[in-house]
């Protein structure tokens, strides 16, 4: 359905609807230009031609960059453009005006002496911060402290300075902490001029690590490629024993509905000895049963003995168990929080890289590592892993404005 | 009915907080977090039962203790490092608007500075608990102390470990307090002796550190951070106790000419009013009661070497500066003299022989040991060739008495030139050298470490330059019951090459030939007492053989009997009471084994065998030693004829 159009010519009928359809706009218009003039400091007809313009007198090329160069921040613009007109106070009646000529020769007498007074008194000084100096490390933390002096009221309680107490678990040091040293000596092995003996048992020591990581690269892939057994297997030989399994069902089947064919109804004799039989069967089980328990109690004591004996194994299980959970402890465990801990390689100089004399010693391991490893492993601080940081998204690249028209310029040329 | 407990009330559940939560209590980065728990000593523990601890959720989470971080929202340096926020946040403000000096003044008027020293404090309570955890300090000042400067590593933290670890290597050298030095492929290993606690450390050598890449700098750099307050103090400690202003100053002139720690000025500290020294010497005797009782004994025997350091210091002309202090020292030496222990007659305990008991004869004999160790090479004055790591070996060389000079090439400021007559050893690490001086003993540096090892002089021979070096030990194994220890033949030998060293004046040195002569003479008459020896305990077994057939004993029954016995021969020596002693020992051995289980047994014979086995191996090696050595003093007789 056509939608009517509204009516272009508005009514102008009687005076009511001249008013209501007159056409302001022209008016409203410069009435909002007056208002905007104002908002920025008053009309400009009627400012005075100085302030609306300015005469440059000697041009200076230097005034361009300076202009740059002043430019106010963007922010200190948009607040700087508020309204010249003063904001609509709350206060219902204006406060009287105070003019400075009006109070002059009314100030209190005790106020004026004030006044002369500060403008009297010398300025020796500015007020200077008591510096920041700190001591040093040039006295002795541990010396017992000084009390400091008490001015003592007899009326009033003693100030007591409220010290918070550090917790016990704060002395608590981690296991690995307290029982593996701080700095372990490297082995007499690892000397740069060992004897033979200790020199092998270092590197074998070094050689067992290494044989152990390739036994455990091996057991991986061990476990990850597929089973040689099964490649090897005929695939003839896996059909064939698939059918006589089948065969083998078929014929098992066969039987069972022979028999439940064979099926008939029993006679009441026959039931009534079946029934005669059952019961005595139960009286017999019954019997037994009384018999074994009998046995069971004069037994008693072999019984008890046999659950405390399980009951101590368990115990003893449990002991174990904590032992060795305080010995890794002590040892250091080996994750803490999310990462494991760094394991420190065994430093070893092979047979033939060891040197004749101290001048010609190669160091071996770097001690930087060698300090972050021994923190986390006493398990003062946490493993962790470098964070390195990945940009989400990829940086897209364009030309800026400047650089198009720069290159346009070069191939108007 | 027992009351309800409710759920995640007590237990793991509240007694331990994740990181995440101590976050967001504390409202601190992970950074400052990390910064914080480093500097409070405050670690990530292991909570027995993770599922109780962290509301049912087995994912891998760093724990604390709940009340450590409660304790830790009163840590002014918590503050500190908010308000440290604040001013970041201001300073780049100023910067981003040009307003440089208003930044200038922000910086040197509201930065905030957070010290350590009630951490200190509050983490050590007493001297001496400081001194317990030394180690990992200063090994991590020794080893930024050789780190090259780098974007990461400031100068100004680099040149403070320098100050820090030349402080503490004066203190060492004054009181003499070194004991072992190992070189080993990572670094040189010092052990020290300060009040009684052993302290050892690493210290790289020079210009061999690279800087990984996949070691925390932040968490290194805070550690050192708390170990440069930490040692600072324990300097300024040290300092007054031998009687030195701390800090010394530090003369510029020889720091720019490499000096290392002779840069630094040292200066006596005024005597105090004779009331005051009272209160000082109750201090010590307050500090005394807190070492357990045998510690006591170090204590006293440190002490009257701290008093006997005054007569020593005055022969050092290298360290002119520090005499001052000690000539009223001198004066105490006599009385120190009177106070020593002399046992006069051997108390019950050490007659019984008890291991557990400390007797005074024992602790007068260690003290003793350790002086004659402090004075190593009191006789020794040692220049240093070119090629050799002046730093290490001054440092070694002065703490056991020595007086060292070096090459004007390496460092400024050498005490003396290479052509003084007073040089008795020359440390060289070349094969070759160019001009020789007859007057001194050309050695290579190991010599050093191997005679304070060995706590004697060890024979300059098998050092010489170019000459295969004897095996360098590490002196912190510690040899178990049954262990072969190389050094323990040497000894003798030494002990006497260290009696003519002492006879020698260091002034007119005689030629080194007629002292061969002597020591060839005495290695002979050596050998004719060794070989002696053996005849005679020959003769009394074929006496006790013969006797042993006039008594009807069998051959083989004696064998058996005699075996035990030729083993600790020298103890059947002394008399029959111990022989009957050990026939009861072996009569409640057989006992024993008897009682024993199977499974007990097993073992037992399993242990026996290992141990029979081991000191074969010594025996073996001790004869191998043996034998050598008749060859060396054969082969010396068919030169010398």
């Amino acid at each position: 359905m056509p939608v009517k159009q509204k009516n272009a010519q508005p009514s102008r009928k009687g005076k009511k609807a001249w008013r209501k359809n007159i056409d302001i706009t022209d008016v409203e218009e410069h009435l909002e230009g007056v208002r905007s003039e104002e908002r920025a400091g008053g009309k400009i007809s009627e400012r005075a031609n100085d302030k609306l313009f300015t005469l440059d007198v000697k041009g200076d090329d230097r005034v361009k960059r300076q202009l740059a160069k002043d430019k106010p921040l963007y922010i200190d613009q948009i607040l700087k453009s508020r309204s010249a007109i003063p904001a609509v106070g709350t206060r219902l009646f204006a406060l009287p005006k105070e003019s400075a000529k009006d109070n002059k020769g009314k100030e209190s007498r005790i106020n004026r002496e004030k006044i002369e007074k500060l403008a009297k008194r010398k300025i020796t000084q500015a007020p200077v911060k008591p510096a920041k100096k700190s001591k040093g490390t040039a006295y002795d933390v541990w010396a017992d402290e000084e009390p400091t002096p008490v001015d003592l009221n007899p009326y009033l309680e003693p100030v007591r300075k409220r010290t918070v107490h550090a917790p016990s678990t704060l002395k608590v040091k981690p296991a690995a902490a307290e029982h593996q040293p701080a700095v372990e000596v490297a082995e007499a092995g690892a000397s740069y001029n060992p004897t033979m003996e200790d020199h092998q048992v270092l590197l074998r020591k070094a050689h067992k690590v290494e044989t152990d990581k390739i036994s455990q690269r091996e057991n991986v892939n061990k476990q990850l490629e597929y089973r040689k057994e099964l490649l090897d297997l005929n695939e003839e030989e896996a059909v064939d024993s698939e059918v006589d399994e089948e065969s083998d069902a078929h014929s098992d089947d066969d039987e069972e509905t022979r028999k439940r064919k064979e099926n008939k109804k029993k006679t009441r004799s026959e039931r009534n000895r079946l029934k005669k039989a059952k019961e005595t069967q139960q009286l017999e089980l019954r019997r037994k049963q009384e018999k074994e328990l009998h046995k069971e109690i004069t037994k008693l004591e072999e019984i008890e003995k046999i659950v405390e004996e399980s009951e101590m194994s368990s115990l003893t299980k449990a002991e174990k168990r904590k032992a060795k959970k305080e010995a890794q402890e002590q040892a250091g465990l080996p994750r803490l929080g999310k990462y494991f801990v760094q394991k420190a390689p065994i430093e070893v100089q092979l047979t033939d890289e060891l040197s004749e004399s101290l001048r010609s010693l190669k160091p071996e391991g770097n001690a930087f590592r060698d300090r972050f490893v021994s923190l986390q492993k006493r398990n003062i601080i946490e493993p962790r892993l470098p964070v390195n940081h990945k940009r989400r998204y990829r940086l897209k690249e364009y030309e800026k404005h400047s650089y198009k028209k720069f290159d346009r310029a070069q191939n108007k040329k | 009915m027992a009351k309800i407990h409710k759920k995640g009330k007590s237990g793991a559940a509240i007694n331990y907080v994740t990181r995440n939560q101590a976050l967001k209590k504390l409202q601190v980065s992970l950074a400052d977090f990390r910064r914080l728990c480093i500097l409070k000593g405050i670690y990530p523990r292991d909570p027995r039962n993770k599922k109780k601890a962290n509301k049912g959720s087995t994912a891998p989470t760093t724990f604390y203790y709940h009340k450590d971080i409660q304790y830790l929202l009163h840590e002014p340096v918590l503050h500190k490092f908010r308000e440290y926020k604040a001013f970041a946040k201001k300073l780049a403000k100023v910067m981003a608007k040009g307003q440089y000096s208003t930044a200038k003044s922000l910086e040197e008027n509201n930065k905030p500075v957070y010290t350590l020293d009630h951490i200190v404090k509050e983490r050590y309570p007493t001297f001496v608990d400081a001194l317990r955890d030394l180690d990992d300090a200063l090994s991590m000042l020794f080893l930024f102390a050789t780190m090259p400067v780098t974007e990461k590593i400031s100068r100004e933290v680099v040149e403070d470990c320098q100050r820090l670890t030349a402080e503490f290597q004066i203190y060492i050298m004054k009181s003499r307090s070194l004991r072992k030095v190992f070189f080993s492929i990572k670094g040189i290993y010092y052990q020290a002796e300060i009040k009684g606690q052993t302290i050892t450390w690493i210290v790289p050598y020079q210009f061999a550190q690279a800087v990984p890449t996949d070691v925390d700098f932040r968490v290194m750099l805070t550690f050192l951070e708390f170990y440069r307050t930490l040692v600072g103090f324990i300097n300024f400690r040290l300092f007054s106790e031998i009687n030195v202003v701390y800090p010394p100053k530090l003369d510029l002139i020889k720091y720019e000419g490499a000096a290392g720690f002779n840069a630094l000025i040292l200066e006596a500290m005024h005597r105090q009013a004779p009331g005051s020294e009272k209160e000082v010497e109750a201090e010590v005797a307050e500090t005394q009661k807190e070492v357990s009782a045998e510690d006591a004994a170090r204590m006293k025997a440190s002490e009257q070497r701290l008093k006997t350091l005054g007569s020593k210091l005055a022969e050092l002309q290298g360290s002119a500066d520090t005499d001052r202090p000690d000539e009223v020292m001198e004066e105490e030496t006599e009385e120190a003299a009177l106070d020593e222990f002399k046992a006069a007659a051997p108390t019950n305990a050490e007659v019984d022989g008890d291991d557990s008991m400390v007797t005074l004869s024992q602790i007068h004999a260690a003290s003793t040991e350790v002086q004659k160790l402090q004075n190593l090479f009191s006789r020794c004055v040692v220049y240093l060739s070119r090629e050799t790591p002046r730093y290490a070996l001054e440092f070694i060389i002065r703490s056991f008495g020595g007086q060292v000079s070096w090459d004007e090439t390496v460092s400024s400021d050498a005490p003396f030139p290479e052509n003084d007559e007073r040089i008795t050893h020359q440390i060289c690490d070349r094969p070759k050298q160019g001009h020789r001086f007859l007057s001194r003993t050309y050695v290579q540096p190991q010599w050093i470490a191997d005679s304070i090892n060995s706590h004697n002089l060890a024979i300059s021979d098998n050092y010489a330059p170019g000459a295969m070096l004897p095996p360098h030990l590490s002196p912190f194994v510690e040899a178990k019951e049954g262990d072969y220890v190389p050094s323990a033949e040497v000894e003798e030998v030494e002990e006497e090459f260290e009696g003519e060293t002492e006879d020698i004046n260091p002034d007119d040195v005689d030629d080194l030939d007629e002292e061969e002569v002597d020591s060839a003479d005495e290695d002979e008459e050596d050998e004719e007492v060794t070989a002696a020896a053996p005849k005679k305990v020959k003769t009394d077994e074929h006496e006790a053989e013969l006797q042993a057939e006039a008594a009807g004993i069998a051959f083989s029954e004696y064998e058996k009997e005699a075996a035990p016995k030729k083993t600790t021969s020298k103890k059947t020596a002394a008399g029959k009471k111990r022989t009957a002693k050990e026939i009861e020992e072996e009569e409640a051995k057989e006992l024993a084994s008897i009682m024993m289980s199977n499974k007990q047994k097993k073992l037992y014979t399993k242990i026996k065998y290992s141990q029979n086995k081991k000191s074969e191996e010594v025996a073996k090696l001790e004869k191998k030693k043996q034998d050598l050595a008749k060859a060396k003093s054969g082969a010396n007789k068919r030169s010398k004829k």
